[in-house]
């Protein structure tokens, strides 16, 4: 992660998924303040604007759930986590925004 | 607009009579959006396409190495029974300390005698000086801020509160309030990205990761805060994001734009741009994460040079059945209307899915 500069943060949604294997919450935050933060934030360098960015966060889940999972027990058909590509503790669950329920 | 006309009707009113009428023309434009949806489909699959996709790999195949049935379910519960391990460790260590510091002192079942009514924000900043002034003044300003922490990567001393600059960098919003957030600089030695989550002596259980260029309103950031003491072991944040599996390149996409989120609806990480966490999981990350995962580098892949190419069988129409994984089984469901408009893809789910949900008990 220091040699890419990058995905610290998948690293450590790989770790919290894999302590309490739930999916993640997502709180919306107002259209307006999201247009208007993407509206100010145009021009601001930083590591997410390069060209092959986002390619780089697909390599680091893929490698980060190998090295997570590389040395952990095997399944009862033998197979070794983290030696099968596309293994990940990662949980998907339905793009909802959270809501507080009324009682 | 008349009162009590919906949007579509006024909209609907508004189209000329002679296009209502299902004539040529109205049949070219059928046939043109209906390309259109086709094309979508083509550069960014969807959700439908995308669980075709993250199934199995027969042999033969590019990413042979993975196999349907083996999705690492042994080897993610013995890294969580690790983990919980390293928690459960660390928590008896400051019950062990704090007794022995004051034997007398009743033992408490939440083991640090952490703040729980409050937060800490996490500022992560690195050379952006302006955006780092604005962002302390708005989180000084929000409620439910027990302290501040700022993570000071840079080689440069922290400014500290006898600068003559210090009111730039320790703003004092609201003097009148008690609870006031304190402003804590920590300098670390390295630049490392990592240094974020290297925080000690966290005196709340959740924990605001927020990078300077984020200034979330102070309200979103109250309703933040409630979501996450009802999930209290996941990140609760506002920046979502996917993984999907793409065989046909051997390793996960990273979803991440509006767009696509939208058209795969579904999202398993969310950004520590802006999320709650415990604030024990810091030290997880710290303390666990291995060490040639802090230094990883980009792996060999078994045959880079393929991309993802869509094949003709993509633009047939299939059932509006989508499979919502609950961990790692996929329970079929009838999808929403929102879905059934962008199935124009066939997936392979009577091949590689079926095996998988019949297994689970959903029925």
């Amino acid at each position: 992660m220091d040699a890419r500069k990058n995905c610290e943060d998948v690293a450590m949604q790989l770790l919290v998924t894999a302590v309490s294997r739930e999916p993640p919450v997502w709180v919306k935050q107002p259209t307006w303040h999201f247009v208007y933060a993407k509206l100010i934030n145009i021009g601001v360098a930083g590591i997410s604007k390069g060209a092959n960015h986002h390619d780089l966060r697909g390599k680091c889940v893929t490698d980060l759930s190998r090295i997570l999972l590389n040395g952990q027990d095997a399944d009862e058909d033998g197979n070794v986590g983290g030696e099968k590509f596309g293994d990940t503790p990662l949980i998907a669950s339905r793009l909802k925004p959270w809501r507080d329920k009324k009682y | 607009m008349a009162k009590g006309v919906g949007v579509f009707d006024f909209a609907w009113r508004r189209v000329p009579m002679r296009w209502r009428l299902p004539g040529r023309r109205t049949r070219r434009v059928t046939a043109a959006l209906l390309l259109v949806v086709v094309l979508l489909n083509q550069v960014t699959p969807g959700a439908w396409h995308s669980r075709s996709a993250r199934g199995s790999s027969g042999p033969g195949e590019i990413c042979a190495e993975h196999e349907p049935g083996s999705r690492g379910d042994a080897a993610t519960a013995s890294l969580r029974a690790r983990l919980i391990a390293v928690l459960e460790e660390r928590s008896r260590d400051v019950d062990g300390a704090s007794e022995a510091s004051n034997p007398t002192a009743p033992t408490n079942n939440s083991p640090q005698r952490l703040d729980d009514t409050k937060f800490t924000v996490v500022l992560n900043t690195f050379q952006r000086r302006d955006l780092l002034k604005k962002a302390v003044a708005h989180y000084a300003r929000c409620g439910d801020v027990a302290e501040i922490r700022v993570v000071w990567s840079e080689q440069v001393p922290a400014p500290t509160e006898n600068d003559a600059d210090a009111r730039l960098y320790f703003p004092n919003p609201t003097a009148k309030r008690s609870d006031r957030p304190k402003i804590k600089y920590d300098p670390h030695p390295t630049t490392s990205i990592q240094n974020r989550f290297d925080v000690k002596g966290v005196t709340t259980t959740a924990v605001f990761n927020i990078d300077d260029d984020v200034r979330m309103p102070c309200a979103s950031l109250a309703a933040g805060f409630r979501a996450w003491r009802r999930n209290r072991n996941v990140l609760v944040g506002y920046f979502p994001r996917l993984h999907v599996w793409r065989k046909e390149m051997c390793q996960h996409q990273y979803v991440w734009d509006t767009f696509s989120m939208w058209r795969h609806g579904e999202m398993s990480i969310v950004l520590t741009k802006a999320a709650f966490m415990k604030s024990e999981y810091l030290r997880l990350y710290t303390e666990r994460l291995p060490d040639d995962a802090r230094k990883v580098r980009i792996a060999r892949f078994p045959n880079p040079d393929t991309v993802y190419s869509p094949s003709l069988s993509a633009l047939l129409v299939t059932l509006p059945v989508t499979f919502t994984s609950t961990g790692n089984c996929y329970k079929p469901t009838l999808t929403d209307s929102r879905l059934t408009l962008f199935f124009f893809t066939i997936s392979t789910w009577t091949r590689g899915r079926t095996a998988k949900t019949w297994r689970c008990n959903f029925w």
